[in-house]
């Protein structure tokens, strides 16, 4: 995966604390810790579930109740919303999957797709590059 | 769960929101509705594009479709309107953010502990247990004004009320999501009040 395929607006915004380390491409709380490998899984609504797999990683706004199932499946969890003190903050914590949480534009700033590396316990994402060769 | 419910779209559509994923048993349950009545108003959910039939983790159940969502939240406005609550559970939702607050916090620092120290094998002390019984104090009041509008809001605070007898013992009844926890009970009444209201998260 190409590491422009993660490649964000160049303003830091309100998501991205201070600046970027080398390599970490978005910053937000990191809410629940670890750090976990998968695809990047950019989920919407409801209506696009079934398209998150086993050791994806699941990118999205919001949670309510009926996202619980896929903290059960999913490698880690990056939200636009919320928190240390959130209810995704919390499942995430249970089912012992990092979460990176707040991170602003995260539906837009990471393509679907994207092999990504997620960091709960220092709240950073980066894509991890195919191979240290490839490039766009 | 109380006296069996006249079968409706809107309870069965609304079941639906709060479990998320469910399988016909558990929706029929959770408002005390005949399952056969539920299974054929959720195939016609189905047919309508409300709701989704599917296979998750190795077990089948249904869950809300946006446009189901969508339904959800036309059949809980009507219901509000004619019951005349708007102000009342606006006024519970006022009340009940700050108690949010207070509920995901003291999650968050056991929770949080716990991945220091350790799970516990010997229970919470008193100290950690405390903002639970107080949350259930309060919401045991708000609830009273739910249900003098919309009696299908009954049965949190009985709910939240075992969790929290279950949990100095076993302290996984406080934020685990395998069984009917205080935060699964809690998460649930928070999407209850603003699916009601018709306000985003």
């Amino acid at each position: 995966m190409r590491w422009a395929d993660v490649e964000l607006t160049p303003e830091a915004s309100a998501g991205a604390e201070g600046r970027d380390p080398a390599g970490a491409v978005l910053t937000g709380i990191g809410a629940s810790p670890g750090t976990a490998c998968g695809t990047a899984r950019t989920v919407h609504s409801v209506d696009e579930f079934s398209a998150v797999t086993p050791g994806d990683v699941l990118v999205c706004r919001t949670t309510d109740p009926a996202w619980t199932p896929l903290f059960g499946i999913a490698a880690a969890v990056i939200t636009e919303t919320g928190g240390m003190l959130s209810h995704a903050a919390i499942v995430a914590r249970e089912q012992g999957i990092p979460a990176v949480l707040g991170v602003t534009g995260a539906l837009t700033r990471i393509t679907d797709g994207t092999t990504l590396v997620v960091d709960g316990t220092h709240g950073t994402v980066h894509a991890k590059p195919a191979s240290p060769a490839a490039g766009p | 769960m109380g006296p069996q419910q006249q079968p409706s779209m809107l309870l069965t559509l609304h079941a639906l929101r709060l479990l998320g994923f469910a399988d016909t048993e558990s929706v029929a349950a959770r408002f005390s509705q005949d399952p056969h009545d539920v299974e054929r108003l959720l195939i016609d959910a189905g047919a309508n594009g409300w709701a989704l039939r599917s296979a998750f983790g190795g077990t089948r159940g249904w869950s809300l479709t946006v446009a189901g969502r969508t339904e959800n939240e036309r059949l809980l406005a009507e219901e509000l309107e004619s019951a005349g609550g708007l102000a009342a559970v606006t006024a519970v939702h006022a009340k009940f953010a700050p108690l949010n607050a207070g509920v995901v916090a003291a999650c968050s620092k056991l929770q949080l502990r716990w991945l220091a120290e350790g799970s516990p094998n010997d229970g919470i002390d008193e100290q950690a247990h405390q903002p639970f019984t107080e949350a259930l104090a309060s919401l045991s009041d708000l609830e009273v004004r739910l249900t003098a509008v919309l009696p299908r809001f009954s049965g949190y605070a009985k709910r939240l009320e075992q969790a929290v007898a279950n949990a100095p013992t076993e302290p996984a009844w406080l934020t685990a999501t395998d069984r009917d926890s205080f935060h699964r009970i809690w998460f649930e009444l928070h999407e209850d009040l603003i699916a009601t209201l018709g306000i985003r998260r």
